[in-house]
């Protein structure tokens, strides 16, 4: 008896209990979903050891803390039927910092918050999108919803985009027209205000021309070249849109889609919606979903072309490693100095690997951005290799000693290209050849150098000194100093470039080494000079007000502002500055470097020992100084040594 | 807390000339004119002293020099008076500063003397000060309260003290010229319009002592010494007779000079941080 009820009573739970009927388990806890990671529950059930999600689903996570955290919000709820997402979903994606304390209200914690929410809802059949979807991302202020920054709404039936979809983003609004078979038709137009707007013409799919009006005036550029050879529909993403770009520039029309707000917004579409697909469709079985799709030329390329593409990539990264390892080697950079061949092959790599290959270099980026398939090949090589430009002579500038020069290399000649477009087997023939022709100036230039001295010996010393020489002429760049200080300025530049041929010109290991250390001591004093002088506006300021004293007067009552002991100020300003100035200008050199650059020190660090001291008999003395041995010696600077008898 | 007291000033100041009023209607034989005498043209050198004692403790030392025309020499023909005040003064904070203190004031007999008369009488006075200043954009306006106790005399040798008080009012600005603020090397505008009230038993019909109006032109030279000059035109009753009315111009010279007696020159008082 005991045991038939508990029979029936086994058979009730199981009865009542769906879950166990159905053989689901359900899951709480920490889990990651894509690239999210949060707290989930949901259901599912295990087929062939896989989780196969069935039922609802819901992930979220919050940590408004770590305001460094892609997204410190987010909240997802939607329904899976046997692993593929169904019925109704909703996303949310915030990055929120707190603004204020947190409050008990009602026993609930809460706390005010700034951010940005992007949130997404919408339906789903069979894993395809369907009905309306919206996309909003507002702004939150103290918790209250603030400026909305976007906003589109597209309808699908059956993953496909329907009739019309309208995107919103401050005071742009797009609104666009689709074929029932997904593809953008009619004109796409973007108003930005009541005077400008923009208009994308599509026909089935195919976008002739773009449309820009201000006002009464308007401009037509025409997009997509003229083909008559297969087409193929592709996504309208981001891909798309760098393809157009390269449509433009082929077809000549001075227009970018930089400037492009329909261009803009498509964009930013785009990866709101990526940001959902990724999750959604992330699953191997399931489709990638077809958003908005647009027409362009198909000419794929084939297995011969793929096979010249990569030939060609690494024929440039050759090149590249060449011409980086020349650039970075401190022993050319010292000798190219003063040797003129040295810097006129150096240049000449540079030339040829940057210059010469753009062309090629802008091909292969195509072919990596996978657009290379979609650029009918005819406009683009007539755009890349224009038969008018003489590729055969190549100008190539240099500097020596500090003064540019020039000089016409003759690319070795590579025939004619085929009359065929496309022909991706001449560009690899150019590429090897420039690579060839690379390959053996360096050799020249590698010998050039070794020749004079040990070149691995004093790389680090080298290294040093070219280093000395790039910060003098960032401060010459970048001081905002003008006259006699920018002389100066020069000056050090020309002696430092002298250094450095001095250097280069010795060959004898031993006597490189003595003239190396020389030349850095030399370089780093000259680079420290460079600072005092760059410093002299900012370091006069400072001086002005150390030496202000703020005072009380009790019949204007105001605070006024005094400055103090002038004659002090000013013999550093108008007589002890000018004088060091004048001396760099006149007899900077190696030997005396270290002692005008004591100078500029000592007497900046005198002016303000001098600031609080009882000054009133040296200010009387300074009163009849005019030059600046006399100023130096009432200062109590010995630099004797620098004033010319 | 400052208008307040500007308020209760100006009530006080209008029920004593409500009272003042009512005691000129009782008089029968009242002129049905004001006379207006010839101005005088007078000069006054003025050397104004604030020494700094402590944080908030200034000196006040002030020697006017003031001339007056004879028959033949306008503005400076003789000595009118000379003058000597003194007081201490406490700074409550920038924009409230408070002064006591005491006059000596040496009169010159400037018409004919007499037998029975003397060359010069002094004059004594207890006065005290309340500044307020605020400052409105570059420009710095001074609003002074001053109230003198007054013992005077006349020439004659009889004469008796008699005591009055006075009472002041000066509102003023100083505009700097040529730079933001006032500073050292400013050039300034400074007009001023003080109201000077008398009361005492002897003031019958003669309350408005005087009106002076006043701008001058001045120049910073440092913070401690400040030099100016100006030209006042001033208004007043006659003490004897208030149908009877002076009228003066004046040309001013005003030397300001500041010293500081401290240990440590020119330290500015916490009070002073916030500007």
């Amino acid at each position: 008896m005991i045991y038939r009820s508990l029979l029936v009573l086994f058979g009730f739970a199981f009865w009542m209990n769906p879950l166990l009927v159905s053989g689901q388990s359900e899951y709480s806890g920490d889990y990651a979903w894509g690239d999210l990671r949060g707290y989930a529950t949901f259901t599912f059930q295990l087929v062939n050891g896989d989780t196969v999600f069935n039922g609802p689903f819901q992930m979220e996570h919050s940590n408004i803390d770590s305001s460094n955290e892609r997204d410190n919000y987010f909240l997802v709820e939607g329904n899976y039927a046997e692993g593929v997402p169904t019925s109704t979903w909703s996303f949310q994606f915030g990055q929120f910092q707190p603004t204020g304390s947190v409050r008990l209200e009602d026993s609930q914690f809460r706390m005010q918050l700034d951010g940005v929410l992007h949130s997404a809802k919408g339906g789903l059949l069979e894993g395809k999108y369907q009905g309306k979807w919206i996309h909003e991302v507002n702004e939150i202020q103290n918790s209250l919803p603030g400026a909305q920054l976007f906003r589109s709404e597209v309808l699908f039936e059956k993953g496909v985009s329907q009739l019309a979809l309208q995107i919103e983003s401050g005071q742009d609004i797009l609104l666009g027209r689709f074929l029932r078979n997904g593809l953008a038709h009619d004109v796409w137009t973007l108003y930005a205000s009541e005077q400008q707007s923009e208009h994308w013409h599509f026909r089935e799919g195919w976008l002739e021309k773009i449309v820009l009006t201000e006002g009464e005036a308007s401009r037509e550029v025409p997009v997509q070249p003229a083909f008559n050879g297969p087409t193929s529909i592709i996504n309208l993403d981001p891909r798309y849109l760098s393809l157009l770009d390269v449509f433009l520039q082929l077809s000549d029309q001075d227009y970018s889609l930089q400037g492009s707000s329909t261009a803009k917004l498509l964009q930013e579409n785009s990866s709101y919606y990526s940001r959902i697909d990724n999750l959604l469709f992330s699953e191997p079985m399931m489709e990638t979903p077809v958003p908005f799709q647009v027409k362009v030329p198909y000419q794929p390329l084939n297995t011969v072309q793929i096979s010249d593409l990569e030939k060609i990539r690494s024929n440039l990264s050759l090149i590249d490693s060449l011409h980086q390892g020349i650039n970075t080697s401190s022993s050319i950079n010292i000798a190219r100095v003063a040797d003129e061949d040295i810097s006129y092959w150096q240049a000449l790599i540079t030339t040829l690997s940057t210059e010469y290959l753009a062309p090629e270099r802008l091909l292969l980026q195509y072919y990596d951005r996978q657009i290379l398939d979609f650029i009918p090949r005819e406009s683009l090589w007539g755009y890349l290799w224009p038969t008018s430009v003489n590729r055969d002579n190549l100008e190539v500038q240099y500097e020596i000693l500090g003064t540019r020069a020039s000089q016409i290399y003759r690319v070795k000649s590579l025939g004619q290209f085929s009359d065929n477009p496309g022909a991706t087997g001449d560009i690899v023939r150019t590429t090897k050849s420039v690579l060839n022709q690379i390959d053996s100036i360096s050799r020249l230039l590698y010998a050039k150098v070794e020749s004079g001295g040990d070149v691995g010996r004093f790389a680090e010393m080298e290294e040093q000194l070219i280093e000395q020489v790039q910060m003098i002429n960032g401060i010459l760049d970048s001081a905002e100093v003008d006259g006699r200080a920018a002389d100066a300025l020069r000056k050090i530049q020309s002696v430092a470039i002298e250094e450095l041929t001095k250097y280069s010109a010795v060959t004898d290991i031993n006597a490189k080494e003595m003239q190396g250390t020389q030349a850095l001591k030399c370089l780093t004093q000259g680079k420290e000079l460079a600072e005092q002088i760059s410093l002299i506006p900012v370091r006069w300021e400072l001086i002005q007000e150390e030496y202000t004293d703020r005072v009380w007067n009790n019949f204007t009552s105001t605070v006024m502002s005094e400055e103090v002991k002038k004659r002090i100020t000013g013999s550093y300003r108008d007589i002890l500055i000018p004088f060091f100035l004048e001396t760099i200008n006149s007899d900077l050199s190696c030997l005396n470097a270290g002692h005008i650059l004591e100078a500029f020190k000592q007497s900046h660090d005198k002016m303000y020992e001098l600031r609080f001291v009882d000054t009133t008999k040296m200010e009387r003395r300074l009163r009849k100084a005019s030059d600046a041995k006399t100023v130096l010696s009432i200062l109590g600077l010995d630099f004797s040594n620098l004033v010319k008898s | 807390m400052r208008c307040q007291r500007c308020k209760q000033s100006l009530f006080l100041l209008l029920i004593w000339l409500m009272v003042a009023q009512s005691g000129w209607s009782q008089n029968t034989d009242r002129p049905t004119q004001a006379k207006f005498k010839e101005p005088l043209t007078l000069m006054w050198v003025n050397t104004y002293g604030n020494m700094r004692l402590t944080d908030r403790l200034f000196w006040v030392a002030q020697t006017h020099f003031r001339f007056q025309q004879t028959d033949n020499t306008p503005f400076a023909g003789q000595v009118a008076q000379v003058y000597n005040r003194h007081a201490l003064s406490y700074l409550f904070s920038k924009r409230f500063i408070t002064s006591f203190g005491g006059v000596l004031r040496v009169n010159f007999n400037t018409d004919e003397i007499y037998e029975d008369e003397r060359r010069t009488v002094p004059e004594w006075r207890i006065w005290h000060e309340y500044q307020f200043s605020l400052p409105l954009s570059r420009v710095m306006i001074y609003h002074r309260i001053r109230i003198e106790h007054r013992w005077t005399q006349g020439f004659e040798n009889s004469s008796d003290y008699i005591f009055r008080n006075r009472w002041r009012y000066m509102l003023s600005m100083k505009i700097p010229i040529n730079k933001p603020k006032l500073g050292p090397h400013a050039f300034y505008i400074a007009p001023e319009s003080e109201i000077i009230m008398q009361s005492g038993k002897s003031v019958v019909d003669s309350p408005l002592e005087d009106l002076r109006l006043h701008t001058s032109f001045g120049y910073i030279i440092n913070p401690r010494l400040t030099v100016a000059t100006g030209l006042m035109y001033s208004i007043g009753q006659e003490l004897t007779d208030g149908a009877l009315y002076k009228q003066k111009f004046t040309w001013r010279l005003h030397v300001y000079f500041s010293p500081d007696f401290r240990k440590i020159k020119n330290k500015l008082p916490d009070i002073h941080r916030d500007e």
